[in-house]
């Protein structure tokens, strides 16, 4: 991250004049003036000042000048659509410094964090670097998933690198490439064979000075037969070793994508939504595939074509090619402008429909509240009137496409005028045999296809490229959490757990858990408690490493996490959720899921320490139920019970509790808290639960608030304290209180 | 909910019960309601109630009702009461929220389109606003865009904001172009 920008020279004029050579620590420009209006303004700091300067042609006035130590804090504030940096005085009155809109952010955020360390005298951390949001080449803002700039992208790079793919394929590729160029030879050939038969064979002359040649006629016509039939086998070859090559290689990378995707930390997840990435496994390999099974050969086949066919014709008839080509480049770009306009025109359309099937999603996904409040004729209006859009969008388009399209075959056809006009001078004048007009019209009509693909074909491969490139991105990434190389084997964890004044947000400047220490014994329960929002979840991603600290230490068992090897951690960590997630599988495929190769007996063992076992039994299909699809088959308690056992059969010495009795009856949360209690016993177990009754078996409990920690102790000493744990136990003590009188 | 509940809630606003005042909206009296800056901190005076040194104006209805029913926050974001209508105030408290709020509603208004264009899979707006010509991206044509009843609002990809309205504010060969696209 810079925070050093050059200022414009009236600012660094204004500046010199106040301060002289003092060194700039922080020169950055906002985007909103003190006026409200979009407007520069630049904040400039030294290592005594902050100064707010308005430039205002060659003059720039000084806006704000606060010395630092009169400051008691500096921050970022979130407004709506825009921000500000704010800064509180020692006299306590508050100022805002600047405000800047969401395209700055992350560099004032920055600069505030800077300015508020040197403020409180604390240590200066260093400016991390986030990743980029635009483009450092172009200043193209990037899709936020992703740093590939389409418009910097180098389309040669991509290709060559799509090229590796190909090496193991060689001999393939070669087939392919032979067949290609053999299907254009054969393309070429068929016009000349039409040239020899009105020249020799059926020219009125020479049948009438030496008879009519039948024998050449049956040979020519044989020929040609030939050419179309080795031309169509060609075809059908090169078509399926394409289709084979393309599909083959879009599986090497798929398998390769996907392997990369499971790897990545938790981190990479919260950045990428899983339609994302879902389309990025999906849709963008599913581009790529097209690329290379069909747009680059194709591309690839209509510029030989261009090539061949220009050759023929040049050497036929030079003047007349020369004539039929010069107004070709205008008629091409004619209609890729046409063709600019209307693909806005579909555009157009699609946009309507994806409203309108909004509109349907909405009242057919959610028909029982529109019948229950009685508005199916509002929702039939509401639909009516999409409709009516997207009919006349449709119509609009459509007439469009009906009016341009003959007119743009009218304007190919002109080129065929040309040739009969000025080709039939030439041959009347016995310049030209008809033979060759014939196939030199022949040619030209080859010749516009592949000219009008070729405009269009760039702009496919553009995008197809761009899917490339987004691939090889994630490809690219390393993991977050990567196993370091001399990572410590450790097969036999003892379990304990201890933070040295640790901290971390998932937004890295944004921390949500502040400088936490604690230092849980082998076999302890410590309990998190605070109302949501507090960090409680977020403490137990870290005890399972999905995230790393920013500052400070996690040690487990004494050892540095980040060291310990990913896999010996994870299998000694057991996870129960609130919400349980089960795959669709039967009720052993979902326990044993914990333990790969685990036998019935084990699955079965596991579920009765779950007190799961005998409803499962119940079940007419016993463990080889389905759940369906997230166990909806399954009641909420069951689905516990079920997460429970898995988290028995792995046996794990690390235990995480996420409140794992909420929306059960209180007959279900007896259950689950004795199967819970037989669970915990000797492992290290982290609780998180709203309802404190949930905790009384915690050793120790930690009171977090807004990302600190609050209080520490036993639940005794808690309670003595007559601190936010106290009133936390009476506030719902009270509630439940009117629960009981409401039930 | 019982029938009699019912009957009482029909055609009228739900009252919450007596012994939950705790969860009744408070509007504030415009006469008992002073507001005042100090540094550049917004800081209100409930008379008979209290101060607080500095507060947050919220708009309930951004985008449909958007000059009335102002929630004043304190910094934890509690709500100390509701200006229904911010022109029943005095002059000066009046001037000094409504500052505060465009302040914070930085929602700039489209008067002028100069180009729609689609680049590389995101959407290009150079426009001309009340605030000054800005250029931005939207992920999609339609992604970033929220119908109201009047037009649009506009979210770019970094969550700044845009106000387009599909009427007089907006000039013909603009509407023109907007019209092309959706």
């Amino acid at each position: 991250m810079i925070l050093k920008e050059t200022p414009p020279e009236s600012v660094e004029r204004a500046f010199r004049e106040m301060s002289g050579d003092a060194e700039i620590q922080i020169s950055i420009a906002g985007d909103i003036g003190d006026d409200g209006r979009f407007g520069e303004q630049w904040l400039l700091a030294t290592g005594d000042d902050i100064m707010v300067f308005s430039p205002n042609g060659n003059e720039a006035s000084l806006r704000i000048k606060l010395p630092l130590k009169d400051l008691i804090g500096v921050k970022t504030q979130s407004l709506i659509g825009s921000s500000a940096l704010e800064t509180t005085t020692s006299s306590g009155s508050l100022v805002e410094l600047i405000q800047y809109s969401n395209v700055h952010s992350t560099k004032f955020a920055a600069a505030a964090k800077w300015l508020d360390q040197k403020v409180k005298g604390e240590e200066l951390s260093p400016v991390t670097e986030k990743s980029p949001t635009r483009c450092p080449k172009c200043g193209m803002l990037l899709r936020e998933d992703s740093k590939v700039c389409p418009r910097c992208l180098q389309r040669g790079k991509v290709i060559v690198r799509l090229m590796t793919y190909l090496k193991p394929y060689w001999h393939i590729a070669c087939i392919v490439g032979i067949l290609t160029l053999s299907t254009i030879g054969l393309r070429l050939i068929s016009p000349q064979l039409q040239r020899i038969l009105i020249d020799e064979a059926l020219n009125l002359e020479k049948i009438r000075v030496s008879g009519p040649r039948y024998d050449l006629l049956g040979w020519v016509v044989l020929a040609l037969a030939g050419v179309s039939l080795v031309g169509a086998g060609l075809r059908i070859l090169m078509g399926r070793t394409r289709a084979r090559l393309g599909s083959r290689i879009t599986y090497d990378i798929r398998g390769q994508l996907y392997e990369m995707v499971q790897r990545m930390s938790l981190r990479f997840f919260d950045k990428h939504k899983t339609g994302e990435l879902m389309s990025r496994v999906g849709r963008d390999t599913g581009a790529l595939q097209d690329l290379l099974a069909f747009e680059i050969p194709f591309f690839v086949v209509n510029m030989l074509m261009l090539i061949g066919i220009g050759i023929m014709i040049m050497t036929m008839n030079w003047k007349l090619a020369l004539m039929t080509l010069i107004p070709m480049p205008l008629v091409a770009l004619g209609t890729t402008a046409v063709w600019n306009r209307i693909r806005y025109m579909f555009r157009k359309v699609w946009h309507r429909w994806s409203q309108l099937s909004a509109v349907l999603n909405d009242t057919l996904s959610g028909i029982r509240v529109v019948k229950g409040f009685a508005q199916e004729r509002r929702e039939v209006e509401r639909f009516s009137t999409r409709s009516h859009d997207l009919y006349q969008a449709n119509m609009h388009a459509e007439q469009a496409w009906a009016t341009v399209m003959p007119m743009l075959s009218f304007l190919w056809g002109l080129a065929s005028l040309i040739i009969w006009y000025f080709g039939g001078r030439s041959v009347m004048g016995q310049q030209m045999t008809l033979g060759t007009l014939i196939a030199f019209h022949a040619y030209i009509m080859m010749f516009l296809g592949p000219l009008e693909m070729v405009t269009e074909m760039w702009s496919w491969i553009t995008r197809a490229l761009a899917a490339a490139e987004r691939i090889f991105e994630i490809l690219d990434t390393e993991p977050e959490v990567p196993d370091e190389a001399e990572a410590i084997a450790m097969p036999e964890l003892k379990g304990a757990v201890e933070f040295q004044n640790m901290t971390f947000g998932y937004d890295r400047h944004k921390p949500v858990l502040h400088n936490i220490d604690m230092k849980v014994e082998p076999g302890e329960m410590m309990g998190f408690v605070g109302p949501s929002g507090a960090g409680k979840t977020t403490m137990t991603n870290l005890i399972c490493r999905f995230y790393t600290a920013d500052e400070g230490n996690i040690l487990v068992d004494g050892i540095d996490i980040k060291k310990i090897k990913l896999d010996d951690l994870r299998r000694q960590i057991g996870v129960v959720l609130q919400e349980p997630f089960l795959f669709n599988g039967t009720v052993a495929e979902n326990i044993g899921y914990a333990k790969p190769g685990a036998t019935r007996e084990e699955i079965m063992q596991a579920a009765r320490i779950a007190d799961a076992h005998d409803f499962i039994v119940k079940f007419p299909d016993g463990y080889d139920t389905n759940v369906g699809e997230r166990g909806q088959k399954l009641s909420g308690g069951e689905r516990q019970r079920v997460s429970i056992a898995r988290a028995v059969l792995r046996d794990p010495r690390i235990l995480i509790l996420d409140e794992a009795t909420s929306n059960v009856d209180t007959e279900t949360e007896k259950r689950i808290q004795g199967a819970l209690a037989r669970l915990v016993k000797g492992r290290t177990t982290f609780a998180i639960a709203h309802r404190l009754s949930t905790l009384r078996n915690a050793d120790r409990l930690m009171v977090l608030d807004k990302g600190k920690k609050v209080e520490m102790g036993t639940h005794d000493e808690l309670m003595e304290k007559k601190g936010t744990y106290r009133k936390l136990v009476e506030l719902q003590q009270e509630m439940s209180k009117i629960k009981a009188v409401d039930g | 909910m019982t029938e009699e509940n019912d009957k009482k809630s029909a055609g009228r606003m739900p009252e919450p019960p007596d012994d939950e005042n705790a969860f009744k909206l408070r509007f504030l009296d415009p006469a008992e309601v002073k507001f005042f800056r100090a540094g550049d901190a917004l800081r209100v005076t409930i008379e008979g109630d209290r101060s607080c040194l500095r507060v947050v104006p919220m708009r309930s209805f951004p985008i449909s009702l958007r000059d009335q029913y102002i929630s004043i926050r304190d910094m934890e974001g509690n709500e100390l009461g509701m200006v229904r209508d911010p022109s029943k105030l005095d002059k000066e408290s009046r001037k000094l929220l409504e500052e505060e709020i465009r302040r914070r509603y930085f929602t700039p208004m489209i008067h002028r389109i100069n180009s729609m264009r689609d680049r590389f899979g995101v959407f290009e707006w150079d426009v001309e606003t009340d605030r000054g010509p800005r250029k931005f991206l939207t992920r999609s044509l339609h992604d970033g865009l929220k119908e109201t009843d009047i037009g649009f609002i506009i979210t770019d990809m970094e969550n700044n904001r845009y106000e387009l309205r599909r009427d007089s504010h907006l000039d013909p060969s603009s509407a023109a172009i907007l019209d092309r696209r959706l």
